[in-house]
């Protein structure tokens, strides 16, 4: 016999390796970028270019000076997928520099300070843009109508305009509002480009549908709730202006069909799909719209790992419940 | 016969969406179908669960197709081996085989002229009793070839201690690409349904059921076809096939409990005791029937060579044909830098020494498989590994609290239910060894375990000193096996009538 090193089994692998789960992200979001720059022309471009440029360049520096990587091998995408979801959550008129403060939050602290790729808590773009929505207000009300200004416009991108009062989105026309022409983030109006692109995920099986679908099913059948407690009646009226116009699909899409940072077992995803729904429903009213959507996934992504210990555990009481010896 | 429910334990590979299992043709089939010959077999004293057997021959000595030449010392809890091949002996000496089994092994050299003992030959006009059955099983060396490699003699005789009422036929085989289970059937269906209602009628069942995925029509049919042939001198017994889902790895006990009766099976539970059910693969119970009618013992198995470097093959082979045999039989292998696994390549060992490892009556495939390296990047957390674990568990907690030393923590996690399947391994996206570090901790105390599904674990790690501790311990867990020599059973009360008719060949 030999005595040579073998490599011991399994000898085949799953094509779905890590830079494949990034690459079908980018691929699923190329419809919103098509869309985003579609719409407000080079300065979209510039800015996604920019987010994903900062968030790789911040990401290396940390991981440089922190030795944390010995695999020279491997580029992490997981940078250009934040870098990217971040840039889409933006409106087209931020500033560079407030892009850059959202990208140094959410690279830093939530993503490097837990120790890099995969071991974040919390979604870092979704904290980078809660991040500059809380501490930076008036730098992210760049909305405009994408025939606006020019598509080649870029002074937007140094220097600040004035906040933006958005017009009621009820005013918008149903197809206005599904293709995306009305002002809002770059990457979360065109409700058709986030289907595809979740459609492209399941697909690809690259994304787990159970919180996503109890999520929007939920802010569905809890619409009400927002409706009593705004005008005292029960009712269903604004829901699909809701639904297609708040970012509602794109964060459930592409937030809560997360591998990283969503509960992995059915019962504990569907349970977060639920309670980010019951969470934005009750903060809507009190809280500004982009808050009132991303601070409940930052309470969800809290809670996945509990959420999924106990689904284990209840699943696996039987078991637990027998003595266990160890030498 | 069938009927239309789905049985399938929860989590595991879906085999259409995940694995690229070989899904031949019966065009392919019919060529691909080869006996080979070999020139050479080395025929290990253990195959099998339990003690080596003794060599029975010198050196220069000839020997003949069905010849023993290892035998049990007695008392002892083990098989005996017999010739594939006719020959003279050329070597007797120790080997370690790649699951770091060393043995004694028996080399004897073809001399080509394929002679026979005059014994082996279609059994003629016969009556026997259960404990007869058994008897022959016992001595033709039949021992489990789905991989447990459990004497089937011992095991027939626990079920029947255990009072079983349902007899199962394993065919099912989720592994990836190997087939040479569904070539058993698709070859010998009425073999495998007579083993398998000569073998209830011995243990006393009242009820035999085939397990089958519902993917593998051309097989249900056969047994179908063969159940309804022999429906008529079998009216002691029922009959059902049962359809699963295919998935990976469907045909272990502990899912198979799961699937059929919903009962979890704990480690130490056995699924003769808590179902009333006793589990055999379907190979097993062909080379049953051919021990039984043909009086043909165990020297040659039905080998898938196969893998994503290889066309598909499956080869009738004797026991202990080298590797490199098969191989040079396989014309589609080209590359020689692919690896040779012995076993599934999920599950198996890379061997690299093909002349000399040989086939084993566990071994229903040898793999060919390209090397691939997997990007290896930090885990993801994307938990993957604990949708598709069998045993629900959670391998990248468990993976990461014994990289920090926390053993006690993932037993508590459920660690030591671990069956080393590979499924997280295969599905983990940042390419991390998980099943090598789990396995090698649920491993460690259970020989039995982890023999169960062709482990590798400790292949490469375990040192040699530790082959005598595993044969002890292997010893002292065999209690309900005993292989205590039965006695007078020719007035046996429960004697069974096999059916057949004076002379009458099957």
């Amino acid at each position: 016999m030999s005595t040579d090193k073998k490599q011991l089994a399994p000898f085949i692998h799953t094509e779905k390796n890590a830079p494949y789960i990034y690459m079908t992200i980018l691929a699923s979001l190329v419809p919103c970028i098509v869309c985003g720059i579609f719409y407000y022309g080079i300065r979209a471009a510039v800015l996604i270019l920019f987010c994903m440029a900062a968030f790789v360049f911040t990401d290396s520096f940390c991981i440089r000076i922190t030795h944390r990587r010995t695999n020279r091998d491997y580029f992490d995408l997981s940078s250009l997928v934040e870098g990217l979801i971040l840039a889409l959550l933006l409106p087209p008129d931020t500033t560079l520099v407030t892009a850059l403060v959202a990208v140094l939050f959410a690279s830093v602290i939530t993503k490097q300070m837990f120790g890099g790729a995969g071991c974040n808590i919390i979604n870092p773009a979704c904290a980078g843009r809660l991040f500059v929505e809380l501490v930076m207000p008036s730098s992210v009300q760049g909305f405009s109508y994408g025939e606006q200004n020019s598509r080649f416009a870029v002074m937007s991108l140094i220097f600040q305009k004035e906040p933006v009062q958005v017009p009621g989105y009820s005013q918008f026309s149903l197809a206005e509002l599904i293709t995306g022409n009305y002002p809002g983030m770059i990457g979360t109006a065109c409700f058709i480009c986030i289907l595809v692109g979740g459609v492209f995920l399941t697909l690809k099986g690259t994304m787990r549908l159970y919180s996503p679908l109890s999520y929007l099913i939920s802010l569905m059948a809890l619409y009400p709730v927002y409706s009593l407690i705004v005008t005292k009646t029960v009712s269903f009226d604004g829901l699909l202006v809701y639904m297609l116009s708040s970012g509602a699909v794109f964060v459930a899409v592409f937030m809560l069909g997360d591998l990283t940072t969503m509960p992995s077992r059915f019962a504990s995803g569907v349970f977060a799909g639920i309670v980010c729904a019951v969470l934005t429903i009750v903060a809507k009213p009190f809280l500004s719209p982009m808050v009132s959507l991303l601070s409940p996934v930052l309470a969800v992504n809290f809670l996945a790992f509990v959420l999924d210990f106990f689904s284990k555990t209840l699943s696996r009481r039987k078991i637990r419940s027998r003595e266990v010896d160890v030498s | 016969m069938a009927d239309r429910r789905l049985y399938s334990f929860y989590r595991g590979l879906f085999t259409g969406d995940v694995l690229n299992f070989s899904k031949r043709s019966p065009f392919v089939k019919e060529i691909m179908f080869e006996r080979i010959y070999p020139s050479k077999i080395i025929l290990p004293m253990k195959m099998h669960y339990g003690i080596p057997a003794k060599p029975v021959v010198k050196v220069d000595d000839y020997v003949r197709i069905g010849q023993c030449v290892g035998m049990p010392e007695k008392g002892s809890f083990s098989v005996p081996v017999h010739s594939g091949i006719s020959g003279k002996v050329t070597d007797i000496s120790e080997i370690v085989l790649p699951n770091g089994i060393r043995t004694p092994a028996v080399t004897i050299v073809s001399d080509m002229k394929r002679a026979r003992l005059e014994s082996v030959k279609p059994r003629s006009g016969f009556s026997l009793s259960a404990k007869e059955a058994i008897g022959i099983i016992r001595d033709a060396g039949i021992c489990g070839m789905g991989g447990e490699g459990i004497p089937t003699a011992a095991k027939l005789r626990r079920a029947r201690t255990e009072a079983v009422q349902d007899f199962l036929v394993n065919c099912l085989q989720s592994e990836p690409y190997s087939t040479s289970d569904l070539v058993a059937i698709t070859e010998y269906p009425d073999y495998v349904v007579l083993g398998a209602c000569a073998c209830a009628r011995a243990v006393g069942a009242s009820r035999c059921m085939f397990l089958i995925s519902e993917n593998r029509k051309e097989q249900r049919k056969a047994l179908a076809n063969s159940i309804e042939k022999i429906r008529n001198e079998f009216k002691d017994l029922t009959f059902d096939i049962k359809l699963f889902r295919e998935r990976f790895p469907q045909g272990y006990y502990r899912l198979v409990a799961r699937a059929l009766y919903g009962k979890n099976l704990a480690l130490g539970e056995t699924i003769e005791k808590t179902c009333k059910a006793v589990l055999f693969n379907c190979s097993t119970m062909l080379a049953c029937w051919e021990a039984l009618a043909d009086n043909i013992p165990m020297m040659s198995r039905i080998v898938s060579v196969t893998g994503d470097a290889s066309g598909g093959h499956n080869m009738l082979v004797p026991i202990g044909t080298p590797v490199s045999e098969l191989l040079s039989n396989a014309q589609d292998i080209k590359n020689g830098s692919d690896r040779i696994v012995w076993g599934n390549c999920l599950t198996g060992i890379e061997i690299k020494d093909a002349e000399n490892t040989p086939v084993v009556k566990t071994t229903s495939v040898i793999s060919v498989v390209r090397r691939t390296d997997v990007p290896r990047t930090p885990c993801i957390h994307c938990g993957l590994c604990s949708e598709c674990c069998p045993m629900n568990l959670s391998p990248n907690t468990i993976y990461e609290m014994l990289n920090q030393g926390l053993r006690q923590k993932a037993a508590e996690e459920g660690a030591r239910e671990c069956i080393a399947c590979g499924s997280c391994s295969y599905v983990c996206p940042a390419g991390i060894d998980l099943t090598n570090s789990i396995a090698r901790f649920a491993g460690e105390g259970r020989i039995i375990e982890v023999n169960s599904l062709l482990d590798n674990s400790g292949a490469e790690l375990k040192p040699s000193d530790d082959l005598e501790a595993a044969y002890v311990g292997e010893a002292s867990l065999l209690e309900d096996y005993s292989d205590g020599e039965e006695e007078g059973s020719k007035a046996s009360p429960d004697a069974i009538v096999l059916p057949f008719e004076k002379d009458k060949k099957v």
